[in-house]
C-alpha cells in the first residue's frame, strides 16, 4: 500500500510546526532580555538569558513567586490522590463486576461534566463565605476532587475493562479479598491506565482558573490566578510574562509528554473500544 | 456487593454536585446581594422575578446570541482542524506523525491562562509576530493593527485560540477511530474500483459517524461553557461588555456586581440549555447503539 507520499509528509511538518509555534515562541521569548523581547520586528537570534526567570522569581523585587506554585501543586496532587481513592473502587465495580444498569450510572457520571462551572460556583462560594472557607486550599482540593471524579471513573472504567475476567475468577477461587485482588491482580494490568488518569486529573486541576479565581485570595491563590494578575501588572515586560507562562505550564507539559501514549489513549475517552 | 465500591463516589458526587444545584435554584428565586449574605438585610422572595428581569434584559439576549454564534464557530473550526489533522496523521510516516501528536499534546495541556496570554502576545498590535509577518508579506495595513479592539476580530482571535487548544481531542479520537477500521474493508472497496473520495464518503465516513457525533456534541458542550479565554483575552468581556458570553456574563453579574440572585438565574438558564443538549446527546448515542 502506498500511504506515504511526500506532499502529505510536508503538510504534516508544516501543520505540526504551526501548531507548536505558540509554545515555541513563548519559550523563546522567555529566554530573551526585555529589550530584545520588545523589539519591532521581533528578533529570532537575540542572545539567550535566564533574566526573565530570575525576575519572575523576584530577583529585583524580592517578591517570591513560589507560594502560588506550591498552592497549585498541593491542590492538584491532593485532589488527584482523593480522586484515585474514590474512583478506583467505583471503576472496578463498573467494569469488572458490572452493576446492573451500569450504562445509566456511566451516563450520570458523564452528564455531571456538562454543568456550567459558574452555576456550581455560586452556591459553593456563598457556602464558603458563610463558614469561612474562603482562601483555603483544602476547600479547593475537595472541589477539584468532585470536578475530576466523573471523568476519572469514566476513563478508568475503560482501562480496567482490559483486565481479563478469567484471572479475576481464578483469584476469587483462591480466596483473594478485594484489597489483595486489586493489588496483586488488577494493579499490574491497569497501572498504566491509572497513571494516565491521575495525570489527566492533575492537569485539569492545575489548569483550573475560575474556581481558584473566585475562592482564593492572597494566601491560597494558585498559579493560574497568579499568572492572570501577573499579566495585568507586568504586561509590558514580555520576557518576564513569557517566563511566568512557561513556569506555570511546565509541570503539566512535562507530565503530558512523559505519559504521551497513555494520554492519547485517555484523550480519546475510551470512545473507541 | 459491587454497589459498596460505587457508593462513596456516588455520595461525594451527590453532595458536591447535587447540593449546589439545589442551592443555585433556591438563590435564583431571591433578591440576593452582599447585604443578604452578611445578614444586614432581610431575604426577599422574588419567585421568578430574577428570571423576568433577565429575560426582559436586552443584553442577555445579545449575550446569548453571541454565545451561540461563538460556540458554533469554535465547534466548526475544531471539527474541521481536528478531522483534517487526524486524516493527515494516518497518511504520514512516524516522524511527522509524532510531531503532530506532540504539537497537539502541547496545545491541549498548556494551561488556558498561559495559552491565552501567549496568543495575545503573538497577535500584539505592535510587537506581535503575526502582524510582523503579515506586514512583511505586503499587507502594510497590518502593522500596528489591534486584534482585540474590534468586536469581531476579538471574537475571531479568541475562537482561534479555543480551536487551538480543543482540536487535539477531536484529532486523537478520530485518529483512533480511523485506525480501528479494518484494513480489509478499505482494501475490498479499493479492489472493487472505488476512488479515494468514494471510499472516504461511502466506507470511512459511515463507520466514523458515531464517533463524529460524540466529538461534535462534546465540543458544543465545551465551547458553550468557555470562560478562561474570553476572560483573559478580552479582559473580562471586551470593551463595554461586547465580547461577553453567557459564562463570563454570569460571572460578572454574580461576582463583580454581587447580584447573586440574578447571577444564579443565568446559571440555571445555562444549565437548562446544556441539559437540553445533553438529552439530545444521550438519545443520539443510544440510537446509534454506541456502547461506551
Amino acid at each position: 500500500m502506498k500511504r506515504t507520499w511526500q506532499p502529505w509528509g510536508a503538510l504534516a511538518w508544516l501543520a505540526g510546526i504551526l501548531f507548536a509555534l505558540p509554545i515555541g515562541w513563548m519559550v523563546l521569548t522567555s529566554l530573551h532580555s526585555e529589550p530584545d523581547a520588545a523589539t519591532n520586528p521581533p528578533s529570532l537570534t537575540a542572545p539567550l538569558t535566564l533574566q526573565g526567570y530570575r525576575e519572575f522569581f523576584g530577583a529585583s523585587t524580592g517578591q517570591s513567586s513560589w507560594p502560588p506554585l506550591v498552592n497549585s501543586a498541593s491542590a492538584s496532587i491532593g485532589s488527584t490522590v482523593l480522586v484515585l481513592l474514590l474512583a478506583v473502587p467505583a471503576a472496578y465495580a463498573l467494569s469488572i463486576r458490572p452493576v446492573r444498569k451500569w450504562t445509566d450510572v456511566m451516563f450520570f457520571f458523564l452528564s455531571t461534566k456538562m454543568m456550567p462551572v459558574v452555576a456550581g460556583l455560586l452556591p459553593v462560594y456563598l457556602f464558603a463565605q458563610k463558614v469561612g472557607l474562603l482562601d483555603n486550599i483544602s476547600y479547593l482540593v475537595v472541589l477539584y476532587t468532585s470536578m475530576n471524579l466523573p471523568i476519572a471513573v469514566w476513563l478508568m472504567r475503560s482501562f480496567l475493562a482490559e483486565v481479563p475476567t478469567e484471572i479475576l475468577e481464578a483469584a476469587a477461587l483462591d480466596g483473594a479479598g478485594l484489597i489483595t485482588t486489586l493489588r496483586r491482580v488488577v494493579a499490574p494490568v491497569a497501572a498504566p491506565g491509572i497513571a494516565a488518569t491521575a495525570l489527566i486529573c492533575f492537569i485539569f486541576s492545575w489548569n483550573e482558573l475560575l474556581f481558584a479565581r473566585v475562592l482564593t485570595g492572597v494566601v491560597a491563590g494558585t498559579a493560574p490566578v497568579y499568572l492572570t494578575s501577573f499579566v495585568t501588572s507586568q504586561g509590558l515586560f514580555l520576557a518576564k510574562v513569557c517566563a511566568a507562562a512557561v513556569v506555570v505550564s511546565l509541570p503539566v507539559l512535562a507530565a503530558g509528554f512523559a505519559a504521551q501514549d497513555k494520554l492519547v489513549q485517555g484523550l480519546s475517552l475510551g470512545a473507541v473500544k | 456487593m459491587a454497589f459498596a465500591y460505587l457508593a462513596p463516589t456516588l455520595l461525594v458526587l451527590a453532595g458536591l454536585l447535587g447540593y449546589p444545584i439545589y442551592q443555585l435554584v433556591l438563590i435564583s428565586l431571591y433578591d440576593y446581594n452582599q447585604e443578604q449574605v452578611s445578614g444586614n438585610a432581610p431575604l426577599n422572595f422574588l419567585g421568578l422575578g430574577n428570571y423576568q428581569k433577565l429575560l426582559s434584559d436586552k443584553q442577555f439576549w445579545t449575550v446569548l446570541a453571541q454565545t451561540v454564534g461563538f460556540a458554533a464557530v469554535c465547534v466548526a473550526g475544531t471539527l474541521l482542524v481536528g478531522t483534517a489533522l487526524a486524516v493527515l496523521a494516518t497518511r504520514v510516516r512516524a516522524v511527522p506523525r509524532t510531531l503532530l501528536f506532540l504539537a497537539a499534546l502541547g496545545a491541549w495541556a498548556t494551561p488556558a491562562v498561559a495559552g491565552s496570554t501567549i496568543w495575545l502576545f503573538l497577535f500584539d498590535a505592535n510587537f506581535g509576530l503575526v502582524n510582523e509577518v503579515l506586514s512583511g508579506i505586503g499587507l502594510h495595513g497590518m502593522a500596528g493593527f489591534s486584534w482585540t479592539y474590534g468586536q469581531w476580530t476579538a471574537f475571531g482571535l479568541v475562537a482561534a485560540q479555543v480551536i487551538w487548544c480543543s482540536f487535539p481531542f477531536v484529532m486523537v479520537t478520530l485518529y483512533a477511530g480511523i485506525r480501528a477500521i479494518p484494513g480489509e474493508v478499505v482494501e475490498a472497496a479499493a479492489l472493487d474500483g472505488a476512488s479515494t473520495t468514494r471510499i472516504a464518503r461511502s466506507v470511512i465516513l459511515p463507520l466514523l459517524r458515531p464517533l463524529l457525533l460524540v466529538v461534535t456534541i462534546q465540543s458544543i458542550i465545551w465551547d458553550f461553557k468557555i470562560f478562561t479565554q474570553i476572560y483573559v483575552m478580552t479582559n473580562g468581556g471586551g470593551i463595554a461588555g461586547r465580547n461577553l458570553v453567557l459564562n463570563v456574563y454570569a460571572y460578572q453579574q454574580a461576582f463583580a456586581a454581587s447580584e447573586y440572585g440574578l447571577g444564579a438565574s443565568i446559571g440555571v438558564v445555562t444549565t437548562v440549555l446544556l441539559l437540553a443538549i445533553t438529552v439530545v446527546y444521550l438519545r443520539v448515542l443510544k440510537r446509534s447503539g454506541e456502547v461506551l
